[in-house]
């Protein structure tokens, strides 16, 4: 099964470690991975400022470099949403349509597609579950709280095959965390006590391990953690996933 | 003219149409024992107080002459539209405190103890708004599940004006503190008969 | 005048009081939940309604002749207004016909979008608002700050205070039924001293030209009924085609708003009362334009419930009044700039899209989807700031070129790491004022795998 790889410009450049863990688990898992090299980013922090018309080469070049892949797959839900739901403006060519048809976060790929029942991996932490908001509500990976129908918890499921892991009750299962893309900086008072409101909820609840299928939650998050000096440890789903230590 | 023009850019403005939806599929069968019990429990959930009669075998006169004796000790002036009551005067001053309202609410409703009155049994349509305390007679047999079986039921064009009171007048706007009888009734009481 | 943003930061300072804020509101979002999860038919109900409004939208206007018709053979007076200032003369030409000096309102945010209290105030007529929070906030002489919670930012010390100076309560008294009976003694009086009677709607049924109010305290029924003369102001967008409507809309409005499974009083309003006046004055007020605008026509769908506010994050940590506009939070920010682009360019960006809004939304309003194209709008019309707009351009040339992003990546980073603390970390830049940078890896993911596949 080839499967083309899909490197968040952010993880490309600041957290390559979760790259290579999705990599690696990928290749575990028994797919052909390729990455094509000539990625950059799929545009969403343009188009979230306003700008989309400014990303139009951008979500046709990067159509353009997976159009050989029977599926694409990023760790993170975040941009595969927006190729999804926002690369509706350019001209729908075969390989515009292919990519958003099969462009898949990890965690929905492992849980859809691979059918995983089964992971080589172990983290014996209490580990707490930051179900960001475009996995959750944007392409339903869990259930939101406020919706009353059944949702199947893809995170969820996919944590649970792993060893040790003892999953966290938050007071305020998934409310945002206030990153929301240049929202973090445009709108910086509101952003930060979000992120300090969603790191108290995480440790009043003895949470050690914090983690998420986005990064970019994630960077905001320990970002916050890392200026007061206190916080859990935080870590993308891929790295726990993938078997990777503390 | 601003009715035309209104008229006419809704016209140019508006998006095809598309039929109503079908409302049939929220029909309920609910035993009336359940009926009864989520009546009751919505009822006291909205701060009335409930009394249950169903499987009493009291006179109804009997008992609400002594309930009202006992629990409204201190009531001298009422406003009971029953036909059992004394005829209501076509000029009443609500400006001097009324004790309480008596009426039977043609219906009732389970989801929420929504209780229904119209200009049918209402002389004045102040008066349970402006009485100190409600208490209304409802007989199980007219409990419905939801409000869509109400208003299937009623027809709220019959008389000019109709109200569904489920509780006491409240409010929680100081810090979302509950008040019982803010502006209406400062109490409401249902008789389940 | 300042934006969401510095409003929003000015409001967070007092970080106490942002936390009792924002958990008064998550309470009521709390309550909603367990209140929808009762009804195994609630995502039904949410859809149906959302179908029903479709096809009032389509159909309005054959559905405002209807109502008009119908309500002049109850015998009321229909009226038209195409903005509030023409609502607003309206509503004065009524209370001069019949020499009303004394009014009393129930709530109604068409009437506070209209400033209708400022108008009738300038001409000499008195104006009492009697529900109990819209009354506290008239009192401070404020907006609301939330369409169905509109003094939910005021703590009852300040309440105790006000109604002490006002009210003349006693000193130092703060308990909220203390001061909810004090309210009510005082507004017993306006309502039996009132000439007219005005009260928002918040449904009104085609086929039967009645109106419905829904309130807790029962306030607008108190006015209605007292007063000579009752007036509803209703916009264009409230009509529901029949009665048995009512039944899909009832269920939801008082669950999504506050968790209730009702309000206390779901009043019809069908006819004048023996030998009084009833009017209706429909408000078009920018309305039938939004029609017009395929992207953006589902926000007039709203049933002003209120949960997409409690349920905002940023809405529960920046007050209502950051949004500084009559409807404030997620519903807010996309009624707002249809009304006024530049004065409300900011408020599509008061949001992280997180979605919780349209989830909750019991008309299914695609909210968080509206704000998106709001922004794009407010980049066609040049009203995003340059600020945000250069870089971010300048961000795009650089994804559009791989060589140049991983240099430019490379340049980064190693600034990053060798740069000194201080220019880093200052007041300008608004990630670093309270967030550490990611640490700065050796390689880059692409460095990683050239390397690793060269070996």
């Amino acid at each position: 099964m080839r499967v083309g790889l899909f490197i968040p410009c952010y993880i490309d450049q600041f957290f390559p470690e979760v790259g290579i863990a999705t990599l690696q688990l990928l290749e575990k898992q028994g797919c052909e991975v390729v990455f094509p090299e000539k990625q950059t980013c799929c545009g969403q922090p343009m188009a979230n400022t306003g700008m989309e018309q400014e990303g139009k080469k951008i979500y046709a070049d990067l159509a353009e470099l997976f159009s050989d892949c029977k599926y694409i797959v990023g760790p993170s839900p975040s941009c595969v949403n927006h190729i999804r739901e926002h690369y509706d403006i350019i001209e729908q060519t075969e390989a515009i349509r292919h990519l958003r048809k099969n462009a898949y976060d990890l965690v929905e790929f492992l849980v859809d597609v691979l059918k995983i029942d089964h992971l080589d991996a172990s983290f014996p932490y209490k580990v707490g579950l930051h179900r960001s908001c475009h996995g959750l509500r944007g392409m339903h990976l869990s259930k939101p709280s406020e919706l009353m129908c059944d949702i199947p918890l893809k995170w969820e499921k996919v944590l649970g095959l792993v060893e040790g892991v003892e999953l966290a009750k938050l007071n305020r299962s998934d409310e945002c965390c206030g990153f929301g893309g240049t929202f973090a900086v445009a709108e910086e008072a509101v952003s930060v006590k979000m992120g300090k409101d969603r790191l108290a909820d995480h440790l009043a609840n003895g949470v050690e391990v914090l983690t998420s299928g986005d990064m970019s939650c994630l960077m905001h998050l320990q970002g916050i953690a890392g200026r007061q000096k206190s916080g859990p440890r935080i870590v993308h789903l891929a790295n726990i996933l993938n078997g990777d230590k503390l | 003219m601003s009715r035309a023009d209104i008229l006419e850019a809704i016209k140019k403005n508006k998006p095809q149409s598309l039929s109503l939806p079908d409302l049939s599929v929220f029909q309920h069968e609910i035993s009336p024992e359940i009926l009864v019990a989520d009546f009751i429990k919505t009822s006291t959930g909205n701060m009335s107080n409930v009394v249950d009669l169903t499987t009493s075998e009291v006179d109804l006169s009997v008992f609400l002459e002594e309930f009202i004796a006992e629990n409204f000790p201190k009531a001298t002036k009422f406003y009971d539209t029953r036909s059992s009551g004394k005829e209501i005067p076509e000029n009443v001053d609500f400006q001097e405190n009324i004790d309480l309202f008596i009426a039977e609410p043609k219906l009732g409703v389970a989801e929420n103890g929504c209780l229904w009155l119209d200009e049918g049994i209402l002389k004045h349509r102040v008066a349970p708004f402006a009485c100190q305390h409600t208490l209304m007679v409802i007989d199980h047999h007219n409990i419905v599940p939801t409000m869509h079986q109400a208003y299937q039921i009623l027809n709220i064009n019959e008389t000019g004006y109709g109200v569904f009171i489920a509780g006491p007048s409240k409010t929680a706007d100081i810090e979302q503190s509950l008040v019982i009888g803010a502006q209406g009734a400062v109490s409401n009481t249902v008789i389940l008969i | 005048m300042s934006t969401h943003s510095e409003k929003a930061a000015a409001f967070i300072k007092d970080e106490a009081r942002t936390n009792w804020h924002d958990g008064a509101l998550w309470h009521v979002r709390e309550k909603r939940d367990a209140a929808a999860s009762l009804l195994p038919e609630w995502e039904l109900l949410r859809n149906t309604a959302s179908h029903i409004k479709d096809n009032v939208l389509a159909n309005l206007d054959d559905y405002l002749i209807q109502f008009e018709a119908e309500a002049k053979k109850n015998g009321v007076v229909v009226h038209w207004a195409k903005d509030g200032k023409e609502h607003n003369q309206i509503v004065g030409q009524i209370l001069q016909r019949s020499n009303a000096k004394k009014v009393v309102k129930s709530k109604s945010m068409l009437t506070e979008e209209c400033k209708l209290n400022d108008f009738l105030e300038e001409n000499d007529i008195e104006i009492i608002d009697t529900d109990l929070g819209e009354r506290i906030i008239q009192m401070r002489k404020e907006e609301p700050s939330h369409v169905v919670l509109p003094a939910i930012h005021i703590k009852k010390e300040e309440v105790g205070e006000l109604f002490h100076k006002e009210l003349g309560t006693e000193e130092g008294n703060s308990d909220p039924t203390y001061l909810t009976k004090a309210a009510r003694t005082h507004l017993r009086q306006r309502f039996f001293e009132a000439d007219a009677a005005i009260t928002g709607v918040n449904f009104g049924i085609a086929e039967t030209g009645g109106v419905v109010v829904c309130t807790n305290e029962g306030n607008a029924d108190m006015g209605c009924h007292s007063a000579a003369v009752q007036i509803h102001s209703m916009g264009i967008e409230k009509l529901l085609p029949k009665a048995e409507h009512l039944g899909v809309f009832t269920r939801l409005l008082a669950r999504s708003a506050t968790g209730q499974p009702t309000t206390i009083y779901t009043s019809h309003f069908q006819k004048p009362q023996k030998g009084k006046e009833m009017h209706i004055v429909i408000v078009d007020n920018g309305r039938s334009e939004q029609l017009g605008k395929e992207d953006f026509r589902n926000s007039l769908k709203c049933i002003r419930c209120g949960a997409c506010m409690n349920t905002c994050p940023i809405y529960r940590r920046s007050g209502g009044h950051s949004y500084h506009a009559t409807i404030p939070g997620p519903i807010g920010a996309i009624l707002s700039p249809n009304r006024d682009l530049k004065k409300y360019s900011d408020l599509p960006f008061a949001s992280t899209l997180c979605g919780s809004c349209s989830d909750v939304c019991p008309v299914k309003i695609d909210i968080h989807e509206q704000l998106y194209k709001w922004r794009q709008e407010i980049y066609k019309h040049h009203e995003l700031p340059k600020s945000k707009s250069i870089p971010l351009r300048i961000t795009g040339k650089i994804f559009e070129n791989p060589s140049i992003f991983n240099s430019v990546g490379k340049i980064a980073r190693s600034s990053l790491k060798h740069l000194p603390r201080f220019m880093v970390y200052n007041n300008l830049n608004g990630w670093g004022k309270q967030r550490e940078l990611p640490e700065v890896p050796e390689y880059s993911f692409k460095e990683w795998y050239k390397k690793q596949k060269d070996e």
